[in-house]
Protein backbone atom coordinates (compact mmCIF):
# COMPACT_ATOMS: atom_id res chain seq x y z
CA UNK A 1 0.00 0.00 0.00
CA UNK A 2 1.44 3.16 -0.89
CA UNK A 3 1.81 6.09 2.00
CA UNK A 4 -0.76 8.40 0.25
CA UNK A 5 -3.39 5.67 0.61
CA UNK A 6 -2.24 4.55 4.05
CA UNK A 7 -2.87 7.61 5.41
CA UNK A 8 -6.01 8.14 3.63
CA UNK A 9 -7.18 4.61 5.44
CA UNK A 10 -5.60 5.73 8.64
CA UNK A 11 -7.27 9.54 8.92
CA UNK A 12 -10.63 8.24 7.60
CA UNK A 13 -10.45 5.53 9.92
CA UNK A 14 -9.36 7.52 13.03
CA UNK A 15 -12.24 10.34 11.59
CA UNK A 16 -15.25 7.34 11.67
CA UNK A 17 -13.82 6.25 15.24
CA UNK A 18 -14.24 9.43 16.60
CA UNK A 19 -17.12 10.38 15.32
CA UNK A 20 -18.64 7.41 16.70
CA UNK A 21 -17.48 8.33 20.10
CA UNK A 22 -18.09 11.67 19.88
CA UNK A 23 -21.63 11.05 18.83
CA UNK A 24 -23.63 11.71 21.94
CA UNK A 25 -20.92 14.10 23.50
CA UNK A 26 -21.78 16.79 20.65
CA UNK A 27 -25.68 15.93 21.14
CA UNK A 28 -25.22 15.96 24.76
CA UNK A 29 -28.31 15.58 26.18
CA UNK A 30 -30.21 17.11 23.62
CA UNK A 31 -31.34 13.91 22.07
CA UNK A 32 -31.50 10.37 23.60
CA UNK A 33 -30.17 7.76 21.40
CA UNK A 34 -33.19 6.13 20.08
CA UNK A 35 -34.03 2.83 22.32
CA UNK A 36 -34.23 0.84 18.65
CA UNK A 37 -30.68 1.91 18.04
CA UNK A 38 -29.64 0.91 21.19
CA UNK A 39 -31.08 -2.94 20.35
CA UNK A 40 -29.31 -2.76 17.27
CA UNK A 41 -25.93 -1.61 18.25
CA UNK A 42 -25.95 -3.77 20.88
CA UNK A 43 -25.14 -6.73 18.57
CA UNK A 44 -22.20 -5.05 16.93
CA UNK A 45 -19.35 -6.74 18.90
CA UNK A 46 -20.32 -10.14 18.82
CA UNK A 47 -21.64 -10.39 15.31
CA UNK A 48 -18.46 -8.19 13.89
CA UNK A 49 -16.16 -10.16 16.33
CA UNK A 50 -17.17 -13.45 15.23
CA UNK A 51 -16.81 -12.31 11.69
CA UNK A 52 -13.21 -11.56 12.45
CA UNK A 53 -12.14 -14.73 14.46
CA UNK A 54 -13.88 -17.74 12.96
CA UNK A 55 -12.39 -17.01 9.43
CA UNK A 56 -9.33 -15.87 11.22
CA UNK A 57 -8.90 -18.96 13.10
CA UNK A 58 -10.13 -21.62 10.58
CA UNK A 59 -9.61 -20.34 6.88
CA UNK A 60 -5.58 -20.61 6.97
CA UNK A 61 -5.44 -24.24 7.92
CA UNK A 62 -8.76 -25.54 5.49
CA UNK A 63 -6.10 -26.59 2.42
CA UNK A 64 -2.78 -26.88 4.38
CA UNK A 65 -2.99 -28.88 7.54
CA UNK A 66 -4.48 -31.95 8.98
CA UNK A 67 -8.43 -31.38 8.87
CA UNK A 68 -8.63 -33.77 12.23
CA UNK A 69 -6.09 -31.86 13.95
CA UNK A 70 -5.83 -28.07 13.59
CA UNK A 71 -3.80 -26.97 16.48
CA UNK A 72 -5.19 -23.33 16.22
CA UNK A 73 -8.71 -24.48 16.29
CA UNK A 74 -8.51 -26.66 19.23
CA UNK A 75 -6.56 -24.01 20.66
CA UNK A 76 -8.85 -21.16 19.92
CA UNK A 77 -12.05 -23.55 21.26
CA UNK A 78 -9.88 -24.27 24.74
CA UNK A 79 -9.52 -20.04 25.10
CA UNK A 80 -13.46 -19.78 24.37
CA UNK A 81 -14.22 -21.90 27.13
CA UNK A 82 -11.92 -20.17 29.91
CA UNK A 83 -12.90 -16.73 28.61
CA UNK A 84 -16.59 -17.98 28.98
CA UNK A 85 -15.94 -19.16 32.44
CA UNK A 86 -13.38 -17.08 33.70
CA UNK A 87 -14.45 -13.74 31.64
CA UNK A 88 -10.36 -12.73 32.56
CA UNK A 89 -8.14 -11.16 29.20
CA UNK A 90 -4.75 -12.83 30.87
CA UNK A 91 -6.51 -16.23 31.89
CA UNK A 92 -7.87 -16.57 28.24
CA UNK A 93 -4.35 -15.22 26.65
CA UNK A 94 -2.21 -17.74 29.00
CA UNK A 95 -4.30 -20.88 28.26
CA UNK A 96 -4.81 -19.87 24.50
CA UNK A 97 -1.30 -19.51 23.91
CA UNK A 98 -0.31 -22.55 26.27
CA UNK A 99 -2.61 -24.54 24.38
CA UNK A 100 -1.37 -23.58 20.98
CA UNK A 101 2.26 -24.58 21.91
CA UNK A 102 1.36 -27.77 23.38
CA UNK A 103 -0.57 -28.61 20.71
CA UNK A 104 1.70 -27.78 17.58
CA UNK A 105 4.52 -29.83 19.62
CA UNK A 106 2.27 -32.86 19.53
CA UNK A 107 1.75 -32.15 16.04
CA UNK A 108 5.60 -32.49 15.56
CA UNK A 109 5.01 -36.08 17.33
CA UNK A 110 2.26 -37.41 15.12
CA UNK B 1 -14.70 21.39 43.20
CA UNK B 2 -10.94 21.82 44.65
CA UNK B 3 -7.89 21.16 42.89
CA UNK B 4 -7.04 18.57 45.24
CA UNK B 5 -10.39 16.81 45.01
CA UNK B 6 -9.90 17.26 41.38
CA UNK B 7 -6.45 15.29 41.25
CA UNK B 8 -8.15 12.83 43.64
CA UNK B 9 -10.60 11.52 41.69
CA UNK B 10 -8.57 11.24 38.61
CA UNK B 11 -6.11 9.09 40.96
CA UNK B 12 -9.16 6.73 41.88
CA UNK B 13 -10.00 6.80 38.09
CA UNK B 14 -6.74 5.05 37.74
CA UNK B 15 -6.70 2.91 40.24
CA UNK B 16 -9.96 1.53 39.07
CA UNK B 17 -8.66 0.74 36.00
CA UNK B 18 -5.95 -1.18 37.88
CA UNK B 19 -7.39 -4.86 37.40
CA UNK B 20 -7.59 -4.67 33.41
CA UNK B 21 -4.69 -2.80 32.57
CA UNK B 22 -2.60 -6.39 32.40
CA UNK B 23 -5.36 -7.58 29.46
CA UNK B 24 -4.62 -5.17 27.50
CA UNK B 25 -0.77 -5.25 27.25
CA UNK B 26 0.00 -8.46 25.17
CA UNK B 27 -3.49 -6.98 23.30
CA UNK B 28 -1.52 -3.62 23.04
CA UNK B 29 1.69 -5.24 21.83
CA UNK B 30 -0.01 -6.98 19.18
CA UNK B 31 -1.56 -4.04 17.78
CA UNK B 32 2.22 -2.92 17.24
CA UNK B 33 3.43 -5.81 15.84
CA UNK B 34 0.13 -6.41 13.37
CA UNK B 35 1.21 -2.69 12.22
CA UNK B 36 4.76 -3.38 11.12
CA UNK B 37 3.67 -6.46 9.22
CA UNK B 38 1.23 -4.26 7.11
CA UNK B 39 4.37 -2.33 6.21
CA UNK B 40 3.90 0.50 8.46
CA UNK B 41 6.81 2.51 9.50
CA UNK B 42 7.54 2.17 13.46
CA UNK B 43 6.34 6.08 13.42
CA UNK B 44 3.57 5.59 11.37
CA UNK B 45 2.63 2.35 13.31
CA UNK B 46 2.65 4.17 16.71
CA UNK B 47 0.85 7.85 15.23
CA UNK B 48 -1.60 4.64 14.03
CA UNK B 49 -2.42 3.86 17.37
CA UNK B 50 -2.75 7.38 18.66
CA UNK B 51 -4.94 8.34 15.87
CA UNK B 52 -7.30 5.46 15.85
CA UNK B 53 -6.89 4.19 19.49
CA UNK B 54 -9.17 1.33 19.39
CA UNK B 55 -7.48 -2.18 19.18
CA UNK B 56 -9.38 -4.28 17.73
CA UNK B 57 -10.34 -2.00 14.62
CA UNK B 58 -6.13 -1.56 14.73
CA UNK B 59 -5.44 -4.80 14.30
CA UNK B 60 -8.02 -5.92 11.81
CA UNK B 61 -7.06 -3.09 9.88
CA UNK B 62 -3.80 -3.98 9.92
CA UNK B 63 -4.42 -7.46 8.68
CA UNK B 64 -6.68 -6.43 6.02
CA UNK B 65 -3.53 -4.31 4.67
CA UNK B 66 -1.34 -6.95 4.93
CA UNK B 67 -3.32 -9.36 2.55
CA UNK B 68 -3.85 -6.42 0.05
CA UNK B 69 -7.82 -5.59 0.95
CA UNK B 70 -8.99 -2.54 -0.88
CA UNK B 71 -8.58 0.65 1.44
CA UNK B 72 -12.52 1.61 1.04
CA UNK B 73 -13.24 -1.95 2.86
CA UNK B 74 -10.13 -1.59 5.69
CA UNK B 75 -11.92 2.23 6.49
CA UNK B 76 -15.63 0.21 6.08
CA UNK B 77 -14.37 -2.60 8.59
CA UNK B 78 -12.57 -0.04 10.70
CA UNK B 79 -15.76 2.00 10.98
CA UNK B 80 -17.78 -1.26 11.33
CA UNK B 81 -15.71 -2.36 14.39
CA UNK B 82 -16.29 1.19 16.15
CA UNK B 83 -19.65 1.43 15.81
CA UNK B 84 -20.35 0.17 19.27
CA UNK B 85 -18.72 3.19 20.42
CA UNK B 86 -21.81 5.50 19.48
CA UNK B 87 -23.64 3.43 22.16
CA UNK B 88 -20.88 3.94 24.65
CA UNK B 89 -21.26 7.67 23.90
CA UNK B 90 -24.88 7.80 24.08
CA UNK B 91 -24.06 6.21 27.93
CA UNK B 92 -21.53 8.08 29.10
CA UNK B 93 -22.11 11.52 27.76
CA UNK B 94 -25.37 11.29 29.90
CA UNK B 95 -23.41 9.50 33.04
CA UNK B 96 -21.03 12.49 33.57
CA UNK B 97 -21.71 16.15 35.05
CA UNK B 98 -20.66 19.21 32.77
CA UNK B 99 -17.35 20.14 33.52
CA UNK B 100 -14.36 22.53 31.45
CA UNK B 101 -12.87 19.05 30.21
CA UNK B 102 -13.16 19.41 26.06
CA UNK B 103 -16.31 17.05 25.21
CA UNK B 104 -13.89 16.00 22.35
CA UNK B 105 -11.06 14.84 24.78
CA UNK B 106 -13.44 12.67 26.80
CA UNK B 107 -14.78 10.94 23.36
CA UNK B 108 -11.69 10.50 21.79
CA UNK B 109 -9.98 8.24 25.10
CA UNK B 110 -13.30 6.18 25.76
CA UNK B 111 -12.60 2.78 25.70
CA UNK B 112 -14.35 -0.63 26.28
CA UNK B 113 -12.66 -1.48 29.15
CA UNK B 114 -12.98 2.66 30.95
CA UNK B 115 -16.54 2.46 30.28
CA UNK B 116 -17.23 -0.79 31.11
CA UNK B 117 -15.74 0.12 34.67
CA UNK B 118 -17.21 3.77 34.71
CA UNK B 119 -20.25 2.87 33.59
CA UNK B 120 -20.58 0.09 36.13
CA UNK B 121 -19.10 2.72 39.34
CA UNK B 122 -21.23 4.98 38.56
CA UNK B 123 -24.74 3.11 38.10
CA UNK B 124 -23.86 2.13 41.75
CA UNK B 125 -23.37 5.24 42.86
CA UNK B 126 -19.91 4.33 44.18
CA UNK B 127 -18.06 7.73 42.52
CA UNK B 128 -20.12 11.65 43.85
CA UNK B 129 -21.10 12.96 41.44
CA UNK B 130 -19.72 15.77 40.28
CA UNK B 131 -16.38 14.15 40.72
CA UNK B 132 -17.35 11.33 37.91
CA UNK B 133 -15.61 13.59 34.80
CA UNK B 134 -12.32 13.61 36.43
CA UNK B 135 -12.85 9.71 37.52
CA UNK B 136 -13.53 8.65 33.99
CA UNK B 137 -10.55 10.78 32.71
CA UNK B 138 -8.55 9.01 34.93
CA UNK B 139 -9.45 6.25 34.49
CA UNK B 140 -9.24 6.47 30.43
CA UNK B 141 -5.87 8.47 30.42
CA UNK B 142 -4.10 5.61 32.49
CA UNK B 143 -6.01 3.13 29.56
CA UNK B 144 -4.27 5.14 26.48
CA UNK B 145 -1.04 5.48 28.76
CA UNK B 146 -0.27 1.64 28.79
CA UNK B 147 -2.00 1.29 25.37
CA UNK B 148 0.91 3.76 23.80
CA UNK B 149 3.71 2.20 26.09
CA UNK B 150 2.55 -1.20 25.29
CA UNK B 151 1.62 -0.53 21.33
CA UNK B 152 5.76 1.28 21.49
CA UNK B 153 7.47 -1.86 22.73
CA UNK B 154 5.49 -4.59 20.68
CA UNK B 155 6.45 -2.60 17.62
CA UNK B 156 10.32 -1.73 19.46
CA UNK B 157 11.04 -5.94 19.98
CA UNK B 158 8.08 -7.81 18.22
CA UNK B 159 10.50 -8.50 15.02
CA UNK B 160 12.86 -10.37 17.58
CA UNK B 161 10.21 -12.95 18.58
CA UNK B 162 10.38 -15.86 16.35
CA UNK B 163 7.65 -16.73 14.06
CA UNK B 164 7.55 -20.53 15.72
CA UNK B 165 6.06 -18.70 18.68
CA UNK B 166 2.96 -18.08 16.67
CA UNK B 167 2.39 -14.57 18.64
CA UNK B 168 0.06 -14.16 15.66
CA UNK B 169 -2.39 -16.02 16.83
CA UNK B 170 -2.65 -13.70 20.07
CA UNK B 171 -4.81 -11.54 18.07
CA UNK B 172 -7.38 -14.21 17.98
CA UNK B 173 -7.44 -14.84 21.50
CA UNK B 174 -7.93 -10.68 22.45
CA UNK B 175 -10.95 -10.51 19.81
CA UNK B 176 -12.01 -14.32 21.93
CA UNK B 177 -11.32 -12.44 25.61
CA UNK B 178 -13.55 -9.63 24.13
CA UNK B 179 -16.54 -11.18 22.49
CA UNK B 180 -16.95 -14.25 25.42
CA UNK B 181 -18.12 -12.64 28.01
CA UNK B 182 -20.77 -10.80 25.96
CA UNK B 183 -22.50 -13.24 25.14
CA UNK B 184 -24.98 -12.89 27.67
CA UNK B 185 -27.99 -14.08 26.37
CA UNK B 186 -29.54 -15.98 23.33
CA UNK B 187 -29.87 -13.21 21.04
CA UNK B 188 -26.57 -12.09 21.46
CA UNK B 189 -25.22 -15.75 20.93
CA UNK B 190 -26.96 -15.95 17.69
CA UNK B 191 -25.62 -12.90 16.41
CA UNK B 192 -22.32 -14.68 16.97
CA UNK B 193 -22.95 -17.79 15.21
CA UNK B 194 -24.61 -15.97 12.29
CA UNK B 195 -21.69 -13.57 11.78
CA UNK B 196 -18.77 -15.80 12.58
CA UNK B 197 -20.39 -19.16 10.18
CA UNK B 198 -21.05 -16.53 7.78
CA UNK B 199 -17.97 -14.66 7.68
CA UNK B 200 -16.56 -18.14 7.15
CA UNK B 201 -18.40 -19.09 4.35
CA UNK B 202 -17.60 -16.07 2.37
CA UNK B 203 -14.63 -15.37 3.20
CA UNK B 204 -13.04 -16.11 -0.55
CA UNK B 205 -15.07 -13.57 -1.59
CA UNK B 206 -13.05 -10.07 -3.15
CA UNK B 207 -12.71 -7.20 -1.30
CA UNK B 208 -12.86 -8.91 2.16
CA UNK B 209 -16.90 -8.16 1.46
CA UNK B 210 -17.61 -11.40 3.60
CA UNK B 211 -16.99 -9.56 6.85
CA UNK B 212 -19.10 -6.75 5.81
CA UNK B 213 -22.10 -8.89 5.06
CA UNK B 214 -21.70 -11.31 7.52
CA UNK B 215 -21.27 -8.45 10.36
CA UNK B 216 -24.45 -6.74 8.86
CA UNK B 217 -26.36 -9.98 8.57
CA UNK B 218 -25.43 -11.29 12.29
CA UNK B 219 -26.29 -8.20 13.86
CA UNK B 220 -30.02 -8.21 12.22
CA UNK B 221 -30.12 -11.36 13.24
CA UNK B 222 -29.74 -11.10 16.55
CA UNK B 223 -31.91 -8.18 16.76
CA UNK B 224 -34.96 -10.28 14.97
CA UNK B 225 -33.75 -13.05 17.42
CA UNK B 226 -34.51 -10.64 20.33
CA UNK B 227 -37.73 -9.05 18.61
CA UNK B 228 -38.87 -12.35 18.07
CA UNK B 229 -38.42 -13.81 21.67
CA UNK B 230 -39.75 -10.90 23.15
CA UNK B 231 -40.90 -7.41 22.30
CA UNK B 232 -40.81 -5.54 25.68
CA UNK B 233 -37.15 -7.05 27.06
CA UNK B 234 -35.28 -4.23 29.06
CA UNK B 235 -32.61 -2.28 27.53
CA UNK B 236 -29.59 -4.15 28.46
CA UNK B 237 -26.94 -2.11 26.31
CA UNK B 238 -25.26 -0.92 28.99
CA UNK B 239 -24.74 -3.97 31.73
CA UNK B 240 -23.42 -6.08 28.72
CA UNK B 241 -20.88 -3.90 28.47
CA UNK B 242 -20.31 -3.09 32.02
CA UNK B 243 -20.21 -6.97 33.33
CA UNK B 244 -17.67 -7.87 30.57
CA UNK B 245 -14.95 -6.16 32.12
CA UNK B 246 -15.73 -7.48 35.99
Amino acid sequence: MSLPTLWFVILAGSLGTFLARYSFFWLSGRKALPEEWIRILRFVPPAVLAALIVPGVIAPGLETENPLFNPRIIAALIAITIAWKSKNVMATFAFGMGALWLLQYVETLL
Amino acid sequence: MTTSQNRSAFLSGMLAMLPVTPGIIPFAMISGMAALDAGMSPLTAQLYSVFVFAGASQIAAAQLITSHAEPLVIILTIWIINLRFVMYSASMSSKLPPSSIPKALQAYVMTDQSFAICAGMFDQNQVPYENRAMFYLGSSVIMWLIWQMATGVGIAFGSIIPTSWSLDFGVWLCFIAIMIPGLKDFPAIIAALVGGSLALALHGLPFNLGLVIASVVGIACGYLTEKKLSSNLPVKSDNDAKERFQ
